[in-house]
């Protein structure tokens, strides 16, 4: 059997996936752009295709008219039109029926996608398939004069329906006096497969420097993700505006799908991980007014999760043994024969599998593997809060919460293969997990107007959670008696186990103080200012096992100023400008900051009605001049906006940003490169032991990271026609960086890469409330680095939307 | 007014600073947890006020009686996060999925950037990313000290899963050497390869986030 040229593909979704697509074997963009179209469209068939589309997405229309038509639900009254605005299309007019003002609008379309390329790459970044869509549906109804029998106002949405990957519906109602509500759906479907994440880069085959015997690419990423999340809120709000009312809320958060995890046990196995958390919210709330313009409120939530995440065996890179009959072994993600991965070959063999048969029976390899748990998370939390202005001068705030989370799940693992550094053969692991989290929170909010222009503000906040953590877990080894004679042909009787027992009582604690005081000025009605300091005090302490000197115990105290300035000259020109400078006398982590400092300057010039101009920039500072991290960290973004729409007939859209992304730290670390390739960033490094504090990392380097992205935008609206609203534009994305290689294999990938998206949209109204849009969008991605040993990530498509919408 | 009316008890926006405007605004607004941090708000002190984002008469998004929709409105200003939604890697706000206020109150809060939090101290993140709250047996230290932000760049990357930086390693390893600024080194450095498969630290160390089960996050 020969071995498997390519990462195998198992779970039935991202199956379906690969039945939808046709895998390209491209071996360059060129290659890719030349001939290797998915769906081929030639111009008569699309025409045909749009219009049969069309007639179908108008008979359907014309349902949904009929079934939402108002002289279905209402008795007809004629409305007269507005006089449109001169410059902004004018809303449509709505109808009045039964006492409400009602606006309605749905958009009924197909999309198309011709994709070259990655689908992989595609569906990671876009992920919009072809198929009839539910573009986008709004329905207000306000009640003429407040006295609607269920509601007043009445807001539904939504977006997406029909195979986008992103679509959401957002409803809100309310009746005056009796209650508010508000609530949401969203569903949103993550696919990513960037093929270098958590990839080993198993090295082509020799004469290649470092070659394998065999050479198995890993082509997409072991880490896949084809999961669903479903997102949805309910707040209800009952007597609004009485002395007391209440509030009910219920969230609902749920995630499934497959995707690819991996394990390391000796070596590193492909596992299938099936995905199933959900989190259910329930909220009650009270709010008492108590005084004139004070309120008190008590609100208690509780949280349940549920973690029900299964991992098991992902067999690919199988080989045979060589027994009677053939059994299949699973070398696992890394093939890397010259580094001994999963194992040497031993001749007088030339490969590590020959027509399908493992040469070496001492690997590493999984037969199986099986892991279950059960986390259940239960979250109380109780708040009690006031917000007051009952004195004229003062503006008051405060709450505090208090929060109890009591975690656990056993653990329930079991694997068979061979665990060459072990010897073991089999194992498995029970026990139980629990750890629990208490927090406390509190925050006091008040401003004091000083004077009718001048105020003292004042913000504490307290954030205080300790994490009691127990492990007791248990490990049952199957270990060869013999090690010697140790190998994937011995047989669980020649084993002997070994209980391996693991308990961990630790705790995770953190102690954070922040106050910040400021005093704002107005100077006059156009400019203004404000000035002020932070003080924060951290304690950190993580006491493991509770032995004596096993506690890590920090004290980080941060000072910072403020400042802010904020400018309206003219009418017509805005000014903002923000500054903060923080010091911080310890750090928690080592890429945390010694210094920080922010300046954020905006500017916006409106000049005339049909005029917007902005430009901002965003500057931070990050560092620790410790003289063995020498962190750096700085995060520049510049950017100018346009919008210009002189007449109806014309709108010019400009955006272009820069943002400039530097962090360095020392790092020490640990690279043998193979036989003959020189790495520059490895070989200047300094081979000194980490300065003689890590014999295992003997280099030591300056990491320097650069990103700098290029940001462009400009976009055209224009009527061509009275019924015709046309919209042409581009934008792009351009990233250059450089990274510090450590492998001659990896690519600089993210680091530098084009993402371009031109897009033309045309729409006409047709009358009779209706209107045809049509989309175009074409989305391409090329990195300028070479690939890698993966599947190319170049790709470009075409989408298609043409869409009828309705409104009134 | 023609029936004898007291004119000086009208409030007239016209001509009003934003904080007498805004101030108006709270007398009935003011009193729900929403809005009850406007007063010591970044907004507030940049001289931002309820009309500059709504308006009763003439509002474009009906919801919130929104001058404009999000996230265009809050892009006004802040033009920064629109390029920042505009990479390659990005929380879903362009496509309608996410919006601004899902992890920042415009309104204020008591923590810094306006961010919002859990009711427990939580970050925002958790409210959706579920799975990485915890509490975990083994934490990873950065998680709950620093953030999610220590790794990640929530508004858009140009990295895959919104990371601060790529390959991982490198983000690993400027945590992983030592350093005499914490107590016996700090964590760790890896005692492997790195021009052999273990560039890739997350192919072993699987739950980064945090892990009930192994102390170097495998499982």
């Amino acid at each position: 059997m020969e071995p498997p040229g390519k990462f195998g593909l198992q779970s039935s979704l991202l199956e379906k996936r690969a039945e939808r697509r046709t895998q390209i074997d491209c071996t360059s963009a060129v290659a890719c752009g030349h001939n290797k179209h998915r769906i081929a469209i030639a111009p008569a068939v699309l025409v045909r295709a749009v219009l049969m589309r069309a007639v179908i997405v108008c008979a359907v229309i014309a349902v949904i008219m009929i079934v939402l038509s108002p002289e279905t639900l209402f008795a007809q009254t004629p409305t007269a039109s507005p006089t449109p605005a001169p410059a902004a299309p004018a809303e449509p007019d709505g109808v009045t029926r039964g006492g409400y003002e009602i606006h309605q609008s749905i958009e009924l379309g197909y999309r198309t996608t011709d994709l070259t390329g990655s689908g992989d790459m595609y569906d990671t970044l876009v992920n919009l398939q072809t198929g009839p869509r539910i573009l986008d549906q709004t329905l207000t109804m306000q009640s003429v004069d407040h006295q609607g029998l269920l509601f007043d106002n009445l807001y539904l949405n939504s977006v997406g329906w029909g195979g986008d990957p992103n679509n959401y519906l957002r409803l809100r109602a309310d009746k005056n006096k009796w209650y508010n509500f508000q609530g949401s759906f969203r569903r949103d479907q993550y696919f990513s497969d960037y093929d270098l994440w958590a990839n080993p880069l198993n090295p082509p085959p020799p004469p290649a420097p470092g070659g394998s015997t065999p050479s198995i690419p890993i082509l997409n990423s072991p880490h896949a993700f084809a999961t669903t999340r479903r997102v949805s809120d309910f707040d209800l709000t009952l007597l609004p505006q009485s002395t007391v009312s209440f509030r009910l809320g219920y969230s609902h958060n749920n995630m499934t799908g497959p995707s690819y995890s991996s394990i390391h046990e000796g070596t590193e196995a492909s596992l299938l991980q099936d995905w199933n958390t959900t989190m259910n919210s329930y909220r009650l709330g009270v709010d008492f007014r108590v005084a004139p313009r004070t309120v008190l409120s008590y609100d208690q939530f509780l949280d349940y999760y549920k973690g029900d995440t299964d991992y098991q065996l992902n067999s690919i890179n199988q080989a045979l043994l060589p027994t009677t009959p053939a059994s299949p072994v699973s070398l696992g993600l890394s093939i890397d024969t010259a580094n001994n991965e999963p194992c040497a070959v031993v001749p007088p063999a030339t490969s590590l599998i020959v027509n399908g048969t493992l040469t070496n029976v001492t690997c590493s390899a999984y037969f199986n593997y099986l892991r279950n748990q059960r986390i259940r998370t239960t979250t109380p939390t109780e708040r009690l809060s006031l917000r007051s202005n009952y004195f004229q001068r003062v503006e008051l705030v405060a709450s505090f919460a208090y929060s109890s989370a009591t975690s656990s799940t056993p653990l329930n693992e079991s694997f068979g293969g061979l665990i060459t550094r072990t010897n073991t053969l089999a194992f498995t692991g029970t026990g139980t997990a629990a750890a629990n989290r208490i927090s406390d929170t509190a925050d006091l909010g008040a401003t004091v107007h000083l004077a009718k222009h001048l105020r003292l503000i004042e913000k504490f906040y307290f954030w205080a959670y300790r994490i009691p953590q127990n492990g007791n877990f248990s490990e049952v080894d199957n270990d060869c008696i013999n090690p010697k004679a140790c190998t994937l042909l011995t047989p669980l009787s020649a084993t002997a186990p070994t209980i391996v027992p693991t308990l961990q009582t630790a705790s995770f604690n953190q102690t954070w103080t922040r106050n910040q005081t400021e005093l704002a000025w107005d100077i006059s009605k156009k400019a203004g200012a404000r000035i002020g300091y932070r003080y924060g005090d951290r304690k950190f302490n993580h006491f493991i096992d509770f032995l004596p000197g096993d506690e890590d115990h920090f004290v980080g105290l941060e000072k910072t100023v403020l400042f802010g300035l904020w400018a309206r000259p003219t009418h017509a020109l805005r000014l903002n400008f923000d500054f903060e400078h923080s010091n911080f006398n310890a750090v928690f982590v080592r890429l945390s900051p010694r210094k920080e400092a922010r300046y954020r300057f905006q500017a916006t010039y409106t000049p005339r009605s049909w005029a917007t101009l902005g430009g901002s920039i965003n500057i931070l500072n990050l560092s620790n001049n410790d003289a063995q991290t020498q962190y750096v960290g700085h995060n520049q973004n510049y950017g100018l906006t346009a919008s210009l729409a002189p007449r109806e007939r014309l709108g010019l859209d400009l955006a272009y940003n820069f943002n400039s992304v530097i962090q360095n730290a020392i790092i020490c670390f640990n690279d043998t490169p193979p036989p003959g390739v020189i790495l520059p960033f490895v070989a200047n490094a300094v081979n000194n032991d980490c300065a003689g504090n890590d014999t295992s990392n003997n280099l030591m380097a300056n990491s320097y990271y650069t990103n700098h992205t290029n940001f462009g935008l400009a976009a055209v609206r224009f009527k061509p026609a009275k019924r015709v609203m046309a919209n042409v534009g581009y934008s792009i994305t351009n990233v250059n960086g450089s990274v510090p290689q450590f492998n001659i294999l990896q690519p600089l990938g993210t680091v530098q890469y084009k993402y371009q998206q031109p897009v033309a949209n045309l729409s006409v109204d047709i009358g009779h409330k209706l209107a045809f849009n049509m989309g175009w969008n074409y989305y391409q991605y090329g990195e300028g680095s070479f690939v890698g040993p993966t599947a190319p990530r170049y790709f470009h498509a075409n989408s298609l939307t043409e869409s009828l919408r309705y409104s009134f | 007014m023609a029936g004898g009316g007291d004119k000086t008890k009208i409030f007239v926006f016209e001509g009003k600073s934003r904080q007498e405007t805004s101030a108006r605004c709270l007398t009935c607004h003011g009193e729900a947890h929403e809005q009850s941090h406007f007063a010591q708000s970044a907004h507030s002190g940049s001289d931002v006020g309820c009309l500059d984002c709504h308006s009763p008469h003439h509002s474009k998004e009906k919801e919130f009686l929104l001058v404009q929709e999000q996230p265009q409105l809050c892009y006004g200003c802040h033009t920064s996060a629109k390029a920042d939604f505009a990479k390659a890697y990005h929380h879903r706000v362009n496509e309608g999925l996410v919006q601004c206020v899902d992890c920042h109150n415009p309104h204020g809060t008591g923590t810094v950037r306006q961010l919002r939090t859990l009711p427990s101290g939580d970050f925002i993140c958790y409210k959706c990313h579920v799975d990485k709250q915890g509490p975990f047996v083994y934490e990873h230290v950065p998680v709950k000290t620093e953030g999610c932000t220590s790794c990640h760049s929530p508004h858009g990357s140009t990295n895959p899963k919104l990371l601060n930086v790529m390959p991982v390693n490198m983000l690993c390893l400027q945590c992983h050497t030592f350093s005499s600024q914490l107590t016996a080194g700090g964590p760790s450095g890896p005692t492997h390869n790195q021009s052999a498969k273990y560039q890739a630290c997350t192919m072993c160390h699987t739950q980064i986030h945090g892990s009930n089960f192994s102390n170097v996050f495998f499982k």
